[in-house]
């Protein structure tokens, strides 16, 4: 179930809530997993058979887990098996068609014919819920969480609806108290539903109206633009992929707020970054940090040799972007994070600081957006199309027939300039203008309060209206 | 550390909080009492009339939760409302103009406010999309079409109606302005090839170009087809074509009385329609050209009864036909899909008339025994095609006529069977 869909918002999100507050407190765990587990079987009804089987056998393996319950490579085997577990099951339902497609094509080389393969489906959010599991197992071997109260308890952790199907990862040890014990009050209430609202806006008034241009520009051969095309597309991608992507990550914490929990932000003006270093504590920070927790620290981190930090984080980038999709294009944008960032590390944070601010912000940003060419073409060949194009490499096309069209559309530059200056916020010196979070909602001036309110609630109508009339629109990061 | 609030804040967030839930459930209040009564939309078509059933299968295929998402989107409570307020902003604030995404069907307004259908300026921005192969094999497939006709006593006519971006590209939004052109749409090549197959046509579009210093009304400005006094202009030309085949007695060209500039209505019935808006900013009301009629001589009266099929500019057309009086009998098939009707007995052209007359008869798909139903007793058939469906080869009308006066097994079904239903329809 996608959060900008009638089904969620004009029935699920009210019955949900209506469930879970209509229930006595010491059992809205079992209403909030009830209502995950009905939001979950919606995208994926065979599945949810799977992920219960699997956090069931999680949850009786994490109990040998603790220091002490078993020998320690009695520990470390058992950790390893129900890893491979889950992970396993990833890189089936993930992985399995794109390497059976590379085998073939492999074979058809060498003219052997195409053995029989029934696609495997994918379910959705997978990926961020398995890393969830990881978080989970690792955190109670480790000793930095306890086992969970509850097989139940452990599966709301994993499915809890608002971050289950596009994260952010919450890593168990974050939540692992409030799953337990948390308060609602209707101050942080009120304020999921502004948070939640704001995270609408940023996906309906500011993704799908630069989605209109990005998707023109990548859905065409790039032999039949012009660079200047290339150019605008590439842009409009940009930035309709940050407002998707932390629209939908504040939808997620502003429903966990609305249930009482508390979740960790997952953006921070990622594009107002001076090094692609920081761009990565900035952008999907969940990812970042997960992938710092349970991979990079694992291999060694910065703990070894320079030769080894360096290799270890092209390792984690590589990681990173082969979990983001089972193609090329991801493997190759993996590497191109990978390699920059180890540039950096090489180069050392003296030598960057050495380059204006400005300009690093504008040098950062500009090798974020040529990544995603990468990110959004589909294939290799795509994508060096239009970076032979992007670079004058290659003859301009024709021309986009509706590209005239699209520019002229106020809207389009009414979202550019919100959009972009909210971007780069703090390196405009704009980021005081902008609503700030409270630390206690409930001590928000009562104007603040209304203010927030109207605006919510002018937001959900205009929301409502543009989904009633346009009909569908997934989020970016739910393919993943 | 946070403070206990006070009973001040408590009070007043959870009124809000209330508020909140009242907004939410709504929709769903809304929908189960009908109460308050939901906006009326024109031209919406649910897909899903009754929530689907829920069965085991269907849930574990995920088919039961794809419908259900369909029917939340096409019942959800006060969507008419939602529908218009969000056209509303969409029109107003940033001059878009898209009926429904799905149609991938908008109007693009001009300067000065001049009404196209986007669909128009796509093809004329488009390169051609038939290739003259193609065209030439269709154009021979009308020129038997005419022949199977002719033997059972029927006159056929091609009557290319007018792309009103092509007719008056000057108001056109500057980024298109220079950019349309005739020789970026299936036209030229559609009409070489009917003339090398000699189909007797009409082309309208050549004459409207020609003619739009002589008559102001057209294509008016306000609408999207062409006007009663172009669809009049265009049935006085096309007599002569008619004529010329010797099929029929020489029908005669009926006469224009006078002009009577009425029933003024604004831009905006036509976007308030379309659209589902609930006001618009062009207010000023045109008046539309209606040609009355001459009187045509008693022997002519009635002389035709007459088959169009095509596509939403034959809704003037026969009505242009009814005023002339030369018809006993009218049957428009919309697309091949739907009948409708005209019933000349009522109409008296020298009154101010709208659309007098015509109605729906009602679904009509194409087959075999409705084919024979609507060519029962005509002496007239005429084909009204816009540029932009040039390319749908008469939706399948010649491959109809082969089936019924042809040799059935070279009615090969070959042409699209996707069939896009006009603005407003």
């Amino acid at each position: 179930m996608v959060f900008s869909s009638a089904t969620f918002l004009f029935y699920f999100l009210p019955a949900a809530l209506a469930l879970y507050f209509l229930t006595p407190p010491r059992f809205r765990n079992v209403s909030a997993l009830i209502a995950s587990l009905v939001f979950f079987a919606w995208g994926a009804p065979r599945f949810v058979f799977v992920l219960i089987a699997t956090c069931f056998v999680d949850y009786h393996a994490s109990r040998w887990l603790p220091r002490g319950r078993l020998p320690d490579p009695r520990r470390k085997l058992l950790l390893g098996l129900v890893l491979a577990l889950d992970l396993g099951l990833l890189l089936y339902f993930k992985y399995a068609n794109f390497f059976v497609g590379e085998i073939q094509g492999l074979l058809a080389r060498f003219g052997v014919a195409p053995f029989p393969w029934t696609a495997v489906v994918l379910p959705i959010g997978i990926s961020f819920f398995t890393f969830q599991k990881v978080s989970y197992l690792v955190d109670v071997y480790r000793g930095t969480a306890q086992v969970a109260h509850s097989a139940g308890r452990h599966l709301l952790y994993i499915a809890l609806f608002p971050q289950l199907i596009a994260g952010p990862i919450v890593r168990y040890h974050d939540v692992a108290q409030q799953i337990d014990r948390r308060s609602t009050t209707t101050g942080l209430f009120l304020d999921g539903f502004w948070r939640f609202s704001v995270g609408l806006a940023k996906k309906v008034f500011l993704a799908n109206t630069f989605a209109r241009l990005a998707d023109l520009v990548f859905d065409t051969p790039p032999s039949l633009m012009t660079t200047t095309q290339a150019w605008a597309g590439v842009l409009a991608y940009t930035f309709q992929l940050y407002y998707d992507f932390a629209g939908y990550s504040d939808m997620a914490i502003g429903l966990g707020r609305m249930l009482g929990f508390r979740f960790l932000e997952n953006f921070n003006f990622p594009y107002a970054s001076a090094s692609i270093g920081e761009f990565w504590r900035r952008w999907h920070i969940s990812l970042g940090r997960f992938m710092m927790e349970y991979l990079y620290v694992p291999l060694g981190g910065n703990r070894m040799s320079h030769r080894r930090t360096v290799l270890n984080l092209w390792l984690v980038f590589l990681a990173s972007g082969f979990w983001h999709g089972a193609a090329w294009t991801f493997i190759l944008w993996g590497i191109w994070h990978g390699t920059l960032i180890s540039m950096e590390k090489t180069l050392g944070p003296e030598r960057l600081k050495r380059i204006p601010r400005p300009l690093a912000i504008a040098g950062t940003f500009l090798l974020v957006a040529l990544g995603w060419v990468l990110f959004r073409s589909g294939t290799i060949h795509r994508a060096g199309g239009f970076y032979l194009l992007l670079f004058n490499l290659l003859p301009d096309g024709a021309g986009l027939m509706a590209f005239p069209e699209i520019m002229a559309d106020r809207a389009l530059w009414l979202a550019a300039a919100v959009g972009i200056p909210c971007a780069f916020a703090p390196a405009l010196g704009l980021a005081r203008f902008l609503p700030r979070e409270p630390d206690d909602p409930d001590a928000l001036p009562l104007r603040s309060v209304a203010i927030r309110f109207a605006l919510s609630v002018a937001i959900f109508i205009v929301v409502a209206s543009e989904m009633c009339a346009s009909g569908f629109n997934p989020f970016i990061y739910f393919q993943f | 550390m946070s403070i206990a609030p006070s009973n001040l804040r408590r009070g007043f967030q959870g009124l809000l909080v209330a508020l909140a839930a009242a907004l939410l459930w709504f929709p769903f209040f809304q929908h189960a009492a009908k109460w308050p009564a939901d906006k009326r939309l024109g031209g919406f078509n649910p897909r899903t009339r009754e929530f689907p059933n829920l069965t085991r299968q269907a849930w574990l295929d995920g088919s039961f939760a794809q419908t259900v998402d369909t029917w939340a989107t096409e019942h959800v409570g006060s969507r008419g409302w939602l529908v218009a307020f969000n056209r509303q902003i969409r029109y107003s604030c940033f001059g878009q103009v898209e009926p429904s995404p799905r149609r991938k069907r908008a109007l693009v307004i001009g300067t000065p406010p001049v009404l196209y259908e986007n669909i128009l300026l796509v093809d004329a921005l488009r390169p051609p999309q038939v290739p003259p192969e193609r065209m030439d094999v269709f154009a021979g497939r009308l020129r038997r079409t005419q022949e199977l006709l002719r033997q059972q006593g029927m006159a056929f006519l091609v009557v290319l109606a007018p792309n009103k971006a092509i007719v008056y590209p000057e108001s056109l939004p500057a980024w298109a302005r220079n950019r349309v052109s005739d020789t970026n749409t299936d036209y030229r090549t559609f009409l070489a090839a009917l003339d090398r197959h000699e189909v007797p046509y009409l082309d309208s579009l050549a004459l409207f170009r020609e003619l739009r210093p002589l008559h102001s009304d057209l294509v008016p400005p306000h609408a999207i087809h062409w006007g009663h006094q172009g669809a009049w202009i265009a049935w006085q030309h096309a007599i002569p074509l008619i004529n010329r085949q010797g099929l029929l007695p020489d029908v005669p060209v009926p006469a224009t009385a006078d002009v009577i500039w009425d029933k003024p209505s604004s831009m905006n019935q036509e976007l308030l329609g379309q659209l589902n808006l609930f006001a618009g900013p062009h207010y000023r009301s045109i008046p539309s050209a209606y040609p009355v009629a001459a009187p045509v001589p008693a022997e002519a009266e009635s002389m035709l009864r007459v088959l169009v099929v095509g596509d939403s500019f034959g809704f003037t057309f026969i009505d242009a036909m009814a005023r002339s009086r030369l018809c006993a009998e009218i049957h428009y098939w919309f697309y091949m899909k739907s009948a409708k009707g005209a019933s000349p007995a009522s109409f008296d052209s020298r009154e101010r008339r709208g659309l007098p007359g015509i109605s729906g008869l009602g679904v009509m798909r194409r087959s075999i025994e409705n084919g024979q139903r609507m060519l029962a007793g005509k002496n007239l058939v005429v084909l009204v095609v816009t540029t932009f469906n040039i390319d749908k080869f008469s939706w399948g009308f010649d491959h109809l006529v082969e089936q019924l006066y042809g040799d059935p097994a070279t009615a090969a079904e070959d042409f699209a069977e996707e069939i896009e239903v006009n603005l407003g329809d």
